[in-house]
């Protein structure tokens, strides 16, 4: 496995514990519209996350594990260029910090990705994440720099979500990584549902306590 | 040509500018001209038409305005797109001060539109139903990222971002300066940055003015120039800075030798480094053919700078470094200037060295306390360490030679590892010269010679100094011999202890010097010698000093003892005060005296002390001689109360005293009475002491031991006669029969039973003795008893001192009566025979023996008498105490053997 932990439990806590911390708006979200001037408009509607800019937490929660770990590899990776393309249009003199964090928190939880996908079986579907952070992307034409502050503001709104979401997905994930069932949006609900209804079958359901949305 | 132009907003009739623009024209020429409006163009529609006319003296006859041309119409507002609201001008530059206007466009015609610079609403100006303009004045910096600016309606927000730059500055401090005529590097401030997100356009170029090349610099604060090969001395330099708003310029003219600066020399090394010499070599870039440089060394040692040299050079740098110290960390540095002008010198490189170390080059300091016993001296010598100076390395070691100078052939070696500063010597009474050098891994210092001689014996008075802050004056009478120098001796510490001797070096012709330390403290004595040292380096002691530093009052209070209380006076005494140990020099003692007389006592005086009041009156008498621990106070007042206190007091003030002592003084009769009260309790002492020494010899003389009746010749009689085997006398076999009195006095009546008279009538006026006689055998009483004077209550008996006996009046029964007195012959024989058993008792067993009394059956009985007064009556009963000698308290009491008595009726004294 590589430089991978075999340990699936140590494994899908990091990833957790990783998502938790990147979740937090306060890594990223609200020091950029603190340096950009537009902290009247961080909570309002102009700068709320634009449909289908990041996957929906449904879409998520559809997806198997395998599924599942792609589709965030793959976003990540988009966020990746995105956030070299924001720190590419900050001043030299003021270039923020968190930018720099956060790129390099993505590498990791990647590569966290990328172990669990291993141990998952799915390790050729995905690639450990190699690449500098300081790397950036060939400059793109931007729109007026109001407009460019409002769509920093909305992508890094729907990162935040968008990580939210997939570790409420990871922290319904199962203590063995040879379990495997297909995850339902309202599978959090029926867990519930299972502990009080017999099984039909009369097979012994894994007891499992989650959340309802 | 002169083109006139006139500029119209929202409709042609609305000229807002007016304007004039020449240019010479060619033909088929397109001319450009431009102009800034101050609102948007988005925001409103703009017309424009223009006019021309020749400007040129060749034409006169041209001078004339053509016609307009037709307005020309500026409309951007159909080009914006299918929005509703815009907002312009779109991420304006602008420069920090300036005035801003700022539109927007709504093309909906609802009116609730906000807007907001900085998250703070503002109000603008209607220019048209869908155009609303805000006018920015003195626009300031805020953040690098723009000042925002945006306008809300429901859920759209438009805004722009207005980049407000910090204005251009004009460069400082440029300069251009070569190190190897190759390049020229040319450095400024460039004050603050004006680069914002999206404008980052401050930049600099360098222009020559003389070769005319121009160079864009890299860099904001300082560029290279490559010095061409044509030899070019002079430059004309010309720093432009600009950014897309503004644009600045500095420029300096030199001459190319004029702003040299060579490069830092390299390779410091230091060769052939001795005790006293550093050779030191380097080397420098070269600038060129023919070209040397200055070269400025320093070298340093502990800090400081300490020479300072200037070297020419080419290429390799050499200097000799001179008059080193031995075994001394240097640390030598080197810098170069181009010598034909010195711009500016190159930065320095220094280097470190240490040179060997040498021999000590000086001897130590030495001096010695010697310590005398019975036949032999015990030496301790000091020394101090050399200084690093003089000490040209790490001391290693001392060696010590002591040469016994009686017999000059034994010498002695001593050898004591460093770093210890002295040694201790064990003498005889001979005189020694030892000698004492340091020594490094080098070699040895110059020796030290001193010279201990065997008889010292001096004894010289001390001397009290006064210390100043300056330390102590210590002087002294200048000696007229031989004198090498004169040494002064101390110790730092407050008792004499070896830890902190001290001494300093006098030269022969000074008598004085003051002795400074900072170990002395204040209160503390110090004692201090003078000796005198000969050629021959022996040391006389010459005078002592002692002092404080400064003295201090008295530390300790005296414990004063009062005695010799009279009417009129008392003694106080405090002989146990310790004046030697006290922080300063005791002059004297105050008497505090506090009576409530109105006047002070003679000798003393008023006392002045906040803490005292007049109430009562105190005084104070003076002490002059401290070796005085006594003083009377007297002319007091009998029975007065007084309080009394003594402090002693230096010249730094008085000390502490123990609380005021209370005295009441005696009255003048109890002071009599105690007069005669004594002599006479001593007499009486003298007296018991005395009798108590001739005990024996009064109890002797006035009460004799009982005798032993067991050892009576009679007993032994009536043994022999009748019952061997008794071993009391049987008072059945002693009858008396008769009382025979001796000494009557006249006056005196005893009437016995037969003559008839009662026994009450008898008045005895001296003590009588009562001999019991034994009855004769022929007695028909059947309980004849014995008596036996008791010499222990016989108080008359001492006071006669001839140990008479002596009979007091008894109160007789009738009873036994009768029977004494028929018994009276055997009592005139029982007496002689007491008397002659007395003489034979041995001493110690005359002890008196008291038989408890019995309850007679016939006491209290006194009407009851016998009919039978002849019959003698049982003696069962003892009423009064009887002295009996031990033989005859051995057997127990039988009825047979109850003793008769015969009770004197005296209240106080019995006899039986």
């Amino acid at each position: 496995m590589g430089g991978c932990s075999g340990d699936y439990q140590a494994l899908l806590g990091q990833l957790q514990q990783q998502m938790a911390l990147m979740q937090d708006t306060s890594t990223l979200l609200d020091p950029f519209m603190r340096l950009e001037g537009l902290d009247k408009l961080r909570f309002s509607e102009h700068c709320t996350e634009r449909p289908g800019a990041f996957p929906s937490d449904n879409a998520l929660r559809t997806l198997g594990r395998r599924d599942f770990l792609r589709m965030l590899s793959s976003t990540l990776q988009r966020v990746l260029h995105r956030l070299a393309v924001l720190q590419q249009h900050l001043p030299e003199t003021q270039d923020l910090e968190e930018l720099g964090v956060a790129r390099w928190n993505i590498l990791g939880l990647k590569n966290n990705i990328y172990c669990m996908s291993q141990l998952l079986g799915g390790a050729s579907e995905l690639a450990p994440t190699t690449a500098a952070p300081g790397t950036s992307p060939p400059p793109t034409p931007a729109p007026d720099a109001f407009q460019s502050k409002l769509q920093g503001c909305r992508f890094l709104h729907g990162y935040h979500r968008f990580l939210h979401s997939a570790r409420r997905v990871f922290s319904q994930w199962g203590s063995s990584p040879s379990r495997r069932r297909r995850q339902s949006p309202v599978w959090p609900q029926l867990d519930l549902e299972r502990k009080h209804r017999p099984s039909r079958r009369g097979k012994r359901l894994v007891f499992r306590v989650r959340l309802t949305r | 040509m002169v083109f006139q132009i006139q500029i119209s907003r929202f409709n042609s009739s609305n000229i807002i500018w007016v304007g004039n623009y020449s240019t010479t024209v060619k033909q088929n020429q397109v001319l450009h001209w431009s102009w800034e409006s101050e609102l948007p163009l988005e925001c409103a529609t703009h017309f424009l038409r223009i006019r021309s006319m020749v400007d040129d003296a060749s034409f006169p006859k041209s001078t004339i305005w053509s016609n307009w041309s037709s307005w020309e119409k500026v409309d951007v507002q159909d080009s914006l797109g299918q929005d509703t609201l815009f907002v312009f001008p779109n991420d304006k530059l602008v420069e920090e001060g300036s005035n801003v206007t700022i539109c927007y466009i709504s093309r909906n015609n609802q009116n609730n539109i906000s807007c907001l610079l900085e998250d703070e609403q503002i109000n603008g100006e209607q220019l048209d139903p869908h155009v609303f303009a805000f006018n920015l004045n003195n626009v300031p910096f805020i953040r690098e990222t723009g000042t925002n600016f945006y306008c809300q309606r429901n859920k759209t927000v438009k805004g722009i971002v207005l980049f407000v730059s910090k204005v251009l500055e004009e460069p400082k401090d440029f300069s251009c300066e070569t190190q190897d005529f190759k390049t020229l590097n040319c450095t400024w401030d460039p004050g603050r940055n004006t680069d914002l997100r999206k404008h980052a356009s401050q930049r600099y170029t360098l222009f020559e003015f003389y070769s005319g090349e121009k160079k864009l610099c890299k860099h904001k604060n300082w560029c290279n120039w490559q010095i061409t090969q044509d030899s070019q001395e002079t430059y004309n330099f010309t720093l432009i800075a600009e950014n897309d708003l503004r644009k600045r310029s500095v420029s300096i003219l030199f001459n190319l030798t004029q702003r040299v600066r060579p490069m830092t020399p390299f390779s410091v090394s230091f060769e052939t480094v001795s005790a006293t010499n550093a050779m030191m070599t380097w080397k420098v870039h070269s600038i060129g053919n023919y070209s040397s440089l200055l070269c400025n060394v320093e070298l340093y040692g502990e800090g400081r700078m300490i020479q300072q040299h200037n070297v020419s050079v080419k290429v390799n740098g050499e200097f000799l470094l001179s008059e080193l110290e031995p075994n001394t960390k240097y640390t030598a540095q080197v810098r170069c200037a181009y010598d034909k002008h010195i711009w500016k010198w190159s930065e320095w490189i220094s280097q470190s060295f240490i040179t060997l170390e040498a021999a000590p080059s000086v001897a130590l300091d030495v001096w010695r306390n010697v310590k005398s016993k019975p036949g032999s001296q015990n030496v301790i010598l000091f020394w101090k360490p050399l200084s690093k100076f003089h000490a040209n390395g790490k001391i290693l070691f001392y060696n010590v030679v002591v040469e016994n100078l009686d017999q000059p052939s034994r010498l002695e070696h001593y050898t004591i590892p460093a770093p210890a500063n002295g040694t201790e010597l064990s003498l005889d009474q001979s005189s020694y010269e030892i000698r004492i050098t340091a020594n490094n891994s080098v070699g040895s210092s110059p020796a030290s010679v001193i010279v201990i001689s065997g008889n010292s014996t001096e004894e010289v008075e001390e001397e009290k100094i006064k210390g100043t802050e300056d330390g102590f004056p210590v002087s002294w009478k200048p000696h007229s011999g031989d004198v090498l120098g004169y040494v002064v001796e101390w110790y730092d510490c407050p008792q004499d202890q070896l830890c902190d001797f001290q001494w300093e070096n006098v030269g022969p012709g000074n008598t004085s010097i003051v002795i400074s330390s900072d170990a002395f403290r204040p209160g503390v004595r110090y004692n201090f010698r003078i000796y005198r040292i000969s050629t021959k380096r022996i040391a006389y002691l010459l005078e002592k000093k002692t002092g404080y530093s400064k003295e201090l009052v008295p530390s300790t209070k005296p414990q004063v003892v009062m005695n010799n209380l009279t009417p009129h006076s008392f003694t106080l005494s405090w002989e146990n005060y310790p004046t030697e140990s006290q922080p300063g020099f005791i002059q004297g003692y105050h008497v505090y005296l506090k009576s409530k007389a109105r006047q002070c006592h003679p000798g003393f005086e008023k006392a002045n002390l906040p803490e005292i009041t007049d109430d009562p009156l105190c005084c104070k008498y003076k002490i002059d001689n401290p070796e005085q621990k006594r003083f009377i106070v007297e002319n007091l007042q009998p029975e007065s109360f007084y309080e009394v206190q003594v402090t002693p007091y230096t010249s730094a003030g008085e000390g502490p005293g123990e609380a005021f002592m209370k005295v009441t003084t005696p009255g003048e009769e109890s002071h009599k009475l105690i007069r005669i009260l004594l002599p006479m309790i001593f007499c009486i002492l003298v007296i018991m002491i005395a009798c108590y020494m001739k005990s024996q010899w009064v109890k002797e003389k006035c009460y004799p031991d009982i005798p032993d009746p067991y050892k009576s010749s009679i007993l032994s009689l009536i043994k022999s006669k009748e019952n061997p085997h008794l071993t009391i006398m049987n008072v059945n076999d002693c009858i008396p029969d008769a009382i025979e009195v001796i000494n009557k006095p006249e006056g005196t009546k005893i009437q016995f039973l037969g003559t008839g008279k009662s026994v009450t009538e008898l008045e005895f006026t001296k003590p009588a003795y009562l001999y019991l006689l034994p009855t004769e055998k022929n007695s028909s009483s059947p309980s004849p008893c014995i008596c036996f004077e008791n010499f222990t209550y016989n108080q008359a008996a001492s006071d006669a001192e001839s140990c008479g006996h002596v009979l007091e009046p008894p109160f007789v029964p009738p009873s036994q009566l009768g029977l004494v007195t028929s018994s009276e012959s055997l009592l005139k024989t029982l007496e002689k025979s007491y008397m002659n058993s007395l003489e034979e008792i041995p001493a110690e067993e005359t002890n008196l023996n008291y038989v408890s009394q019995l309850a007679s059956p016939m006491s209290g009985d006194k009407d009851s008498l016998p009919t039978n007064p002849q019959v003698p009556v049982h003696c069962s009963e003892y009423k009064m105490q009887m002295a009996v000698p031990p033989c005859l308290t051995a057997s127990p009491l039988s009825e047979k053997s109850s003793l008769s008595s015969v009770t004197l009726l005296d209240q106080d004294e019995h006899f039986h």
